[in-house]
């Protein structure tokens, strides 16, 4: 029996959304009970890892993207599991100075991350709630690695999915944009319940895990947008995010399941 | 010489191969630029006139360490090659076929023992981080057994485990326990907001660690504003208390808490003895003991703790504690201090005086425990009983009816404010026979008896029923003369200090009696001197017309067996 002191994340019997993502992609920071999960997820929806793939190859794009557009700050919510290619990494390769803030409600994401950025002065990992986003925005780390006055990137990649409508998503987006000064980007990849396939099956199996998902139709993803611009192309299946080759583009790009898209707060 | 580009063939081969690859977190152009060159590896492998598998297992192994160490990495690739081998391969194809098993088998392994390294090496940091966050949790939870969250003290468990572990390791030394007490930080809290009550603590708890870290001790939180200070190696009560007068000096210094700045006071009890046969818990209860009189003293200062004092505190509560079943068994009796007519010497009443004869400790005057008796509650039963009782004693007088004495009876002040008293009066009169002429109610002279309504009314009522009342220690309560005209009473009482300083050496204080005695009879009042003890003081009041007296120059109090032989004496 799990002794009664551990918190959520460190029970391993009981599935983690970022053990099975990180599973998902090959990775092996996971334990039984996520690779079981996983399995039947995956048996049930053959997708679900090209997903995964879609969302963080979108990721790696839009870092690039935004490292390019001069941004040098970064906090991403529900980071996960680091695995190789995390945002400090592709945004450090080209800013060594860029700023990382990253956030998880998994205990074990955030020590890994913690232990993977020993001795980066400009990269934190945080114990925290996407849910809860004043307590994420004074938290001395964050104040004390971003810097308000200039442009903050905030990437919400496959997270806000994770929040369920009494949560109210739109309410936490519009907290993190109100801290984001003129300039930022938001950066999101979003499930769209337009599949209807596997809709039920998904949803139904993420209530195994600490973290269900609320799948969401293609507008209401649009609406959590309010008050930033769309950079081209827009709102878009992952895969045609800004591909940096057109080799790059599957054949299938609806197969990502999210849609993806970076805004422009004016 | 130019290095030559790479052949089409290799580089579509790559761009396959990237296809077919799961997400890597290069960007495109390096991807295309790492595969296009390990393409072109496995082709020189393939054409080498000589075979060797070094270079083919390098290939997996840098795949692998770019980050494509997924299981499905190898599989892809053998498929690729397989299907591919004519772009890596034109010339030569047969060779290149029959070594393609090789290579493929040369690629796997190579890849296989990066991956799998990564996949041990990442599971064990999993393991070591789970047990990492679990070791925390446990710590976080070991500590808030421990610390108080507010100010981050040790709470009262760890504050008496450091206490018991000093008992033990140094049962010849000495060492103090200090609890400090906030005034009015309810208040605070109820004025202000949680938040600024939790300022206050913090503030207070860094203003006593560092004072504490300054002298070396333990300081903690024990409850809601009690906070505890440990020093060890004291010599004397007196090292207690120079950190206890500085400890109360720092907590005047103002607080601020949110917009406010709050000055706080605060009381502190000591204890500081040798730690030999001592006990943290008692140690603790010793300093709360101590604090409680410096409370009870009024705050805003220490006590030390005093074994003695509490001995008799102790025994103050013992003897609470026997009240009750002190009233079931009568063992409060009434005795009975006759009162003189100081112009004929006749007795004229006697004033009924309480004892308690007590089982064990024999016989108790009321300043043992009429407060005892107040404080819980039992002032109003003990009343009842011992009016009944005193009325069917004098009842049972044998007199003459021209100078049948009366009763005269102390009602405390907080039962006067109960209606109850009339008819609880009424009821001792109706079942002793004894006429309500010949009941007199003293009443102390409070501010509550010439201001408060009710009590008023309840004294009417009293003159209503035609008993007499009359305001006992009058001149030490602050009664202003206009009001005393207009209250329902039939008389005064001096206090015994008064009728002394009669004859003293204080003219002036003499003045105010005599001043005092002829206002009661200007208002036509029955005036008692209480307290006569010698000639003088009966000649004195003799010559002011005092109408009254009562003391030991007449009589000490006596036992109702004894009553009767005193009403025929001379007092």
């Amino acid at each position: 029996m799990q002794p009664d002191w551990v918190p959520d994340g460190l029970d391993v019997d009981r599935p983690s959304i970022a053990r099975i993502y990180d599973y998902m992609l090959g990775g092996s920071h996971n334990f039984a009970a996520d690779r079981a999960l996983a399995r039947q997820v995956i048996e049930a929806i053959p997708d679900l890892p090209v997903q995964a793939a879609a969302n963080r190859a979108f990721m790696h794009r839009a870092v690039r993207f935004l490292v390019g557009a001069g941004v040098t700050q970064f906090l991403d919510l529900g980071s996960g599991i680091p695995t190789l290619g995390n945002v400090h990494e592709i945004a450090q390769a080209v800013s060594p100075q860029a700023r990382v803030v990253y956030v998880d409600i998994d205990d074990v994401a955030v020590l890994h991350s913690q232990h993977l950025l020993a001795g980066n002065p400009y990269a934190v990992a945080i114990h925290g709630d996407a849910r809860r986003p004043d307590e994420i925005l004074t938290n001395p780390k964050v104040t004390g690695m971003l810097d308000v006055t200039r442009p903050v990137a905030v990437l919400m990649i496959a997270v806000l999915h994770a929040i369920s409508d009494d949560d109210d998503p739109a309410g936490i987006v519009a907290a993190f944009r109100d801290f984001m000064p003129s300039g930022s980007y938001l950066a999101v990849a979003h499930g769209v319940n337009t599949r209807i396939d596997y809709v039920d099956d998904l949803v139904d199996l993420s209530k195994r895990t600490t973290t269900p998902v609320t799948l969401r139709s293609p507008d209401q993803v649009q609406r959590l947008f309010n008050g930033f611009d769309l950079v081209d192309p827009g709102l878009v299946w992952a895969p045609l995010w800004r591909p940096e080759s057109p080799h790059e583009v599957p054949d299938e790009p609806e197969r990502s399941g999210n849609l993806a898209g970076v805004g422009h707060k004016p | 010489m130019t290095q030559p580009g790479p052949d089409m063939s290799v580089v579509r081969f790559a761009r396959e191969w990237i296809r077919r690859l799961p997400i890597n977190h290069m960007p495109w152009d390096q991807r295309e630029a790492l595969l296009t060159d390990l393409a072109a590896t496995l082709a020189v492998c393939l054409t080498a006139p000589q075979w060797d598998p070094r270079p083919a297992r390098a290939v997996g192994t840098a795949l692998a360490a770019a980050g494509f160490a997924q299981p499905d990495v190898a599989a892809t690739t053998l498929i690729l090659l397989a299907e591919h081998l004519h772009n890596l391969s034109s010339h030569d194809s047969d060779a290149a076929r029959s070594r393609l098993p090789h290579l493929q088998a040369a690629v796997v392994s190579g890849h296989h023992a990066v991956a799998y390294d990564l996949a041990l090496d990442g599971h064990e940091t999993l393991l070591r981080n789970l047990a990492a966050a679990r070791r925390r949790a446990e710590a976080e939870l070991h500590r808030a057994s421990l610390y108080d969250p507010v100010t981050g003290l040790p709470n009262r468990t760890l504050y008496t485990d450091r206490l018991t572990h000093l008992i033990r390791k140094r049962p010849d030394g000495r060492a103090s326990v200090c609890i400090i007490d906030l005034h009015g930080f309810r208040a605070v809290n109820d004025s202000t907001g949680l938040d600024a009550g939790d300022t206050v603590l913090r503030q207070v708890a860094i203003r006593l660690q560092d004072y504490v870290n300054e002298i070396g001790g333990l300081v903690a939180r024990l409850g809601d504003d009690e906070f505890a200070i440990l020093v060890e190696n004291t010599t004397s009560p007196e090292d207690a208390i120079k950190v206890t007068d500085r400890v109360l000096d720092l907590l005047t210094e103002p607080i601020q808490a949110g917009t406010r700045r709050l000055r706080l006071r605060a009381s502190a009890g000591i204890v500081e003895r040798s730690l030999a046969e001592s006990d943290a818990r008692e140690l603790i209860r010793a300093a709360e003991v101590a604090l409680g009189w410096a409370q009870g003293a009024g705050g805003n200062g220490w006590r030390l703790f005093d074994a003695e004092r509490n001995d008799e505190q102790l025994a103050r509560q013992h003897l609470s504690a026997d009240i009750p079943a002190g009233i079931d068994r009568g063992e409060f009796q009434p005795v009975y201090q006759p009162i003189i007519a100081l112009g004929t010497g006749h007795v004229v009443g006697a004033e009924a005086l309480v004892r308690w004869r007590h089982p064990q400790r024999g016989l108790l005057l009321p300043g043992r425990f009429l407060d005892l008796v107040a404080a819980t509650g039992y002032i109003v039963p003990l009343t009842v009983q011992l009016l009944n009782r005193a009325c069917r004693d004098v009842a049972a007088l044998p007199t003459r009816a021209s100078q049948a004495p009366y009763l005269s009876f102390n009602i405390a002040p907080e039962h006067l404010t109960q209606p109850e008293i009339i008819a609880q009066i009424a009821d001792a009169l109706d079942r002793t026979g004894l006429p309500p002429s010949r009941l007199q109610i003293e009443v102390i002279e409070t501010e509550q008896i010439s201001t408060h309504t009710d009590s008023i009314a309840i004294l009417r009522e009293l003159a209503a029923l035609g008993v007499r009342v009359v305001l006992d220690d009058f001149g030490t309560g602050n009664t202003n003369y206009l009001t005393l005209a207009k209250l329902p009473i039939h008389g005064i009482k001096i206090d015994s200090t008064f009728t002394r300083s009669l004859t003293g050496d204080d003219p002036q204080a003499a003045a105010v009696v005599r001043g005092i005695i002829r206002l009661g009879q200007d208002l036509d009042l029955t005036v008692t001197a209480e307290g006569i003890e010698t000639v003088e003081q009966l000649t004195e009041l003799q010559r002011l017309r005092c109408h009254h007296g009562q003391g030991y120059y007449f009589s000490r109090p006596v036992d109702t067996a004894d009553l009767p032989a005193r009403l025929h004496g001379r007092g």
